[in-house]
């Protein structure tokens, strides 16, 4: 598991390629990408920025953006949309209260013209807690099923047991290759 | 008839002056207060590098960051130079204004030549906030010996917004 191995899988002809993990505070951002690397996910504290993971191998860079998802950092995430290859969008599957907030999110980067036709992977976190809805739940709740401008996909994960993670991504990175 | 790339080409030397204008006239307001906030508040909170299994190799004290002028030592573990990758985390943290144009370039000497340039982009940065980058560096498969670098390596480290430089370091590195 890791990023190693995703950037390996990669072939490109672009020499770099931007993930941009998108979501609302809580939903797990940071948390998921610390899980990928084997890191220490207990002491996270939300983020007030960004966090960017960058790695190069044989001339070939990729860079993860993981955005604070906090209501007023959201205005600024249209600053981090340009030549963005994919878009990882977390989802608390426990948080039922804001299930619609963050249907309205990401309804409004779909409409955005910087990510137009960019592939989408819906991550539905948290899926170690009972209270967890299912991605068949999620995706019927916020018509994802509706999506055909863009390749997508939902995969139900959980960034502490680390289950579904590593799939999501192998997942996104077919669309990355174009060769 | 004029002649097209002559006049492209003195339209880009007109732009470039407007940039030179620009840069001249933000230094002639630097007394000013606000025009200082920006770089003054740009910090570099702390910089770890680890190994693949996440256990730190090193971390920053303090004293060795956001110096700018003077030279540092900095002693590293030669273990560093034998581990197959590298993690290394900077935090940096930005003050009252937006960073448009947020870049970083690092310049690694030895004997004070140039041997190898780091640079990445970040674009924009969000008021008063704190963000991370983390540099996964998988090693060369010949590595020197540490006791040929060790004290004949510098490493400068300039952040910039666009063409002004917010944070410059230097360090001389001992490996122990
Ligand atoms: N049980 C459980 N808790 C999780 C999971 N993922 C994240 N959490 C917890 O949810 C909280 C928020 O996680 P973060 O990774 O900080 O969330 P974020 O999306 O990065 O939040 P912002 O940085 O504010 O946008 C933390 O307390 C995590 O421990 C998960 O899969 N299961
Ligand atoms: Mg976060």
């Amino acid at each position: 598991m890791g990023l190693l191995s995703l950037l390996q899988k990669l072939k490109r002809s672009e020499k770099e390629a931007r993930i941009l993990v998108l979501g609302l505070d809580n939903s797990g951002k940071t948390s998921i990408l610390k899980r990928l690397s084997d890191e220490e996910i207990d002491s996270i504290q939300p983020t007030q920025g960004f966090n960017v993971k960058s790695l190069k191998q044989n001339g070939i860079a990729l860079n993860v953006w993981d955005i604070g998802g906090q209501k007023s950092i959201r205005p600024y995430w249209r600053n981090y949309f340009e030549a963005t290859d994919a878009i990882v969008y977390v989802i608390d599957s426990t948080d039922e209260q804001r299930m619609e907030e963050t249907g309205i999110e990401l309804d409004g980067l779909l409409g955005e013209q910087k990510l137009q036709n960019v592939p989408l992977l819906v991550f539905a976190n948290k899926q170690d807690l009972f209270s967890a809805y299912s991605s068949e739940e999620i995706s019927e709740g916020l018509n994802l099923t509706n999506i055909d401008d863009r390749p997508w996909n939902i995969q139900p994960c959980s960034a502490k047991t680390g289950e579904g993670i590593q799939d999501g991504l192998e997942w996104i990175m077919e669309f990355l290759n174009d060769v | 008839m004029v002649d097209i790339e002559e006049l492209k080409v003195s339209i880009e030397e007109n732009r470039v002056d407007i940039e030179e204008l620009k840069v001249v006239s933000m230094e002639e307001n630097s007394s000013s207060p606000n025009e200082k906030t920006e770089s003054t508040l740009f910090k570099i909170c702390s910089i770890k590098m680890s190994n693949e299994k996440n256990e730190t190799l090193w971390k920053s004290e303090t004293s060795t960051l956001n110096n700018n002028d003077d030279e540092v030592i900095v002693h590293l573990p030669s273990s560093i130079l034998q581990e197959p990758v590298i993690v290394r985390e900077i935090k940096f943290s930005t003050g009252s204004e937006a960073i448009q144009r947020l870049q970083l370039t690092q310049n690694i000497r030895l004997h004070g030549n140039l041997v190898e340039q780091w640079d990445f982009s970040f674009g924009f940065c969000i008021p008063f906030s704190t963000n991370t980058w983390e540099q996964m560096i998988i090693a060369d498969e010949n590595t020197m010996d540490s006791s040929i670098l060790s004290g004949n390596v510098t490493i400068e480290t300039i952040f910039y917004n666009d063409v002004d430089v917010l944070s410059r370091s230097v360090w001389r590195v001992f490996y122990t």
